[in-house]
């Protein structure tokens, strides 16, 4: 009889699984990505979120069967205020652990990010992997644009920001990342660009606005001091040592050549002499020849072209040395920590003015690029006739 | 007189014990890094506290071996008077409550926090110590038994978990080790004292143990373990998130946990801890409510300990609601300035106390 009644029991237990946090699959709001602005009014914040429906999830979505992401907005005092001003215009619990994506937008990043960092990692609903971005306008504006082969601005700024972890101009950060930059020595940071821009010969009024990477955002603390684009961006990335694959091309007397770099990294030396800092960031990397197109023995024009790219490589970071460091006396390259672990002491002595002494500091830029690889042919093409 | 416990549990089984409550308390609360100031240096902190473990476990031990068969219940009116020995039996078994309710509460704050934000924690302490109760009523065996089962699936859950982790270190934000010099080193090293100090449940585990002499070196291992599982730890914090945001994470071990993802997919482990918690405040509090009642029961000469399972039952689950107002408040009570006088005081001193008083009067107890 105790059997019985102890067996009646455990089954019961089976109809009460967390019933108190029970939610339907159906009462859901997905939330892909989220964008975090000024409000109108300018001192609070307005808060977007990017949402589907588990159904949108399913087979139709897989198979293509289209279906429109949906954003809802609402603004409020402080930015958890505007998160819960959104519930009144959502009929289904917004979900936010399976966000990917938090866009900040221009304004709001330079006004100061302190308050939606916090928000981030103090609520258990995020994840320290969630990826940050700034964009260039508005986040909305960001989320809104045309997601090109995505079904969702999520998936868009994933896939693109995937792709430049490896080919190029800017970078993927979590918010674990940022909150390390943030919190290092030197308490400045960056974050992934993206804008909202029409597309090369499109007309006014035709074509959506297509998203696409466009550098990198420089941070002090938690407040955009500028922004980097092209070489510059690329070149914090070389002296980052964070650049996967990429290309470098120029002109040699007779033709011109490009290769792809792989295998990059970069290591900062730090030291104090005579009491002052001294950097030197030694770069290296890989070549893979792509083109070429001038006609030089093979033994001779290898290190004609690794002297090239060594130089393009050069201008890149020092373009980058130029607008970051001494325009905008910001140390996203791990300077300030690199000398504090080299002299604990020295250190302490100079934080406190380290911003000071950024628009004059000496960096002494190392290059090695080996070609090593020539892919499957070995010559350029020699044609035929007379 | 009878002792209220017949059962008999092995050396392997008392040290399993020991080794998921560390596990436990790091899963959940890892006190060097939360209330602790050595930032990047904690892991040489860590190692610091198996050493101090070591030092504090052996009076307890020496005691253990000087009764081996006698319940301290039984040696102490004979060495520090019955009056004194009520008290200490008292303040003994408060301690076991105490701790078990502050286990009891973190594993609620931790639900609630982390998973079920909607579930009143009333009812996640109720439906655990139902649990607890019944494996209390059932008898140290049936806790040890059980012990053995969950340390497994506990250590290894820690090790996938410290091992994911790693793919996640940035082992240059340990640099420059001892920046600031030894002392927030040792000051932090004080911090998790408290809760290693729990090797005193040998002390009352001792007389049911049946292969007693290869306890002491079981212990030893396992407390060097703890201290290097520790160590990892207190690396992977500042190795993740860097020295000053490890600090201000109020669950340490969740975030590391929520924070792995690995190829894109290997993500959202959270599950895991929570397997571990659950699993783990079952053993923490079964053991240590188990405790509580058997040394009131000895104590008082009571006939069965069981009698006392129901009322310290109910009087943990009221108690979890208001041993702390916050997290806060718990926070403060962690720091190695409170938590650690106040546990060592019991844990370390009483057993150090009764010690040299049984030295000078030259008692002992019977050979096991």
């Amino acid at each position: 009889m105790k059997r019985l009644a102890l067996t009646a029991l455990a089954l019961c237990l089976a109809l009460a699984p967390g019933c108190y946090d029970l939610t339907e699959l159906t009462e859901l709001g997905l939330i892909e990505s989220v964008a975090i602005d000024t409000s109108a009014a300018g001192e609070g914040y307005e808060f977007t979120a990017e949402f589907m429906t588990p159904a949108d999830r399913g087979d139709d979505a897989i198979q293509g069967k289209g279906f429109e992401p949906w954003l809802a907005s609402a603004d409020g005092p402080t930015l958890h205020a505007a998160i819960n001003h959104i519930r009144r215009r959502v009929s289904r619990l917004p979900f936010y652990q399976h966000a990917e994506v938090v866009v900040f937008g221009r304004p709001l990043a330079q006004r100061g990010l302190t308050s939606a960092l916090d928000l981030l990692t103090r609520d258990s609903r995020g994840r320290r992997t969630l990826r940050l971005v700034v964009t260039e306008g508005t986040g909305r504006e960001a989320l809104a644009a045309t997601s090109g082969l995505e079904t969702t601005a999520a998936g868009a700024l994933v896939g693109l920001l995937e792709i430049q972890q490896t080919m190029g101009y800017s970078r993927m950060v979590s918010l674990n990342e940022f909150m390390l930059m943030a919190t290092s020595e030197a308490g400045m940071g960056l974050l992934p660009l993206v804008r909202a821009a029409k597309q090369p010969g499109s007309a006014a009024g035709e074509d959506e606005p297509l998203l696409e990477v466009a550098g990198l955002g420089i941070f002090d603390g938690d407040r955009l001091v500028g922004t980097v684009e092209g070489p510059a961006a690329r070149g914090v990335l070389w002296l980052r040592g964070e650049l996967g694959r990429g290309a470098l091309f120029g002109t040699l007397p007779g033709g011109q050549v490009s290769a792809e770099f792989s295998g990059v990294s970069s290591r900062t030396r730090a030291a104090f002499v005579r009491g002052e800092p001294a950097i030197r960031v030694e770069i290296q990397g890989r070549l893979t020849l792509l083109e070429d197109g001038f006609g030089v023995p093979l033994v001779k024009k290898v290190p004609m072209m690794e002297d090239l790219f060594e130089a393009q490589v050069r201008t890149e970071v020092e373009a980058a040395l130029d607008e970051v460091l001494r325009g905008m006396r910001a140390d996203v390259f791990g300077f300030a920590d690199a000398l504090h672990r080299s002299d604990h002491r020295q250190w302490q002595r100079l934080k406190g003015s380290w911003r000071e002494w950024l628009a004059g500091l000496n960096v002494e830029v190392d290059v090695k690029l080996s070609l090593g690889h020539l892919g499957l042919t070995t010559t350029r093409i020699l044609f035929g006739g007379p | 007189m009878t002792d209220v416990e017949q059962g008999k549990v092995s050396s392997g089984q008392v040290v399993l014990m020991y080794f998921v409550f560390r596990l436990f308390t790091m899963a959940v609360l890892l006190p060097l890094v939360s209330t602790g100031t050595a930032g990047r240096d904690s892991w040489l902190s860590a190692l610091l506290v198996g050493v101090w473990t070591a030092l504090i476990t052996l009076p307890m031990l020496l005691l253990a071996r000087r009764f081996p068969t006698e319940a301290p219940a039984a040696y102490l009116p004979r060495v520090v008077s019955r009056p004194v020995a009520v008290v200490i039996g008292i303040l003994f078994a408060w301690y076991f409550l105490h701790l078990a309710v502050i286990e009891l509460r973190q594993f609620a704050d931790v639900l609630n926090t982390a998973l079920l934000r909607e579930t009143p924690s009333l009812l996640l302490t109720g439906l655990m110590l139902a649990v607890v109760a019944y494996a209390m009523d059932q008898g140290l065996e049936v806790i040890a038994r059980s012990t053995q089962i969950i340390a497994s699936a506990i250590i290894a859950i820690a090790l996938f978990v410290l091992g994911l982790s790693a793919i996640h270190w940035r082992l240059e934000n340990l640099a420059p080790v001892l920046a600031n010099g030894w002392r927030p080193v040792l000051v932090t090293s004080f911090s998790p004292l408290g809760w290693f100090a729990e090797t005193v449940i040998v002390l009352f585990l001792f007389p049911y143990i049946s292969d007693k002499h290869t306890l002491p070196g079981k212990l030893y291992a396992v407390i060097a373990a703890s201290a290097v599982i520790l160590a990892a730890f207190g690396t992977a914090a500042p190795a993740m998130f860097g020295a000053a945001e490890a600090q201000r994470q109020t669950f340490v071990g969740l975030t590391i946990i929520r924070s792995i993802s690995v190829a894109g997919f290997l993500e959202r482990l959270d599950p895991l801890l929570i397997v571990a918690l659950i699993s783990g405040v079952f053993v923490k509090a079964g053991v240590l409510l188990y405790l509580a009642a058997l040394v009131l029961a000895q104590t008082f000469g009571l006939q069965s300990y069981r009698g006392l399972v129901l009322p310290i039952s109910v009087l943990a689950l009221g108690f979890s609601r208001i041993v702390f107002e916050s997290t806060l408040e718990a926070r403060h009570f962690f720091a190695p300035h409170v938590m650690t006088p106040y546990a060592l005081s019991i844990t370390t001193g009483l057993p150090l106390l009764v010690l040299a008083v049984a030295a000078l009067r030259g008692q002992r107890g019977g050979a096991s």
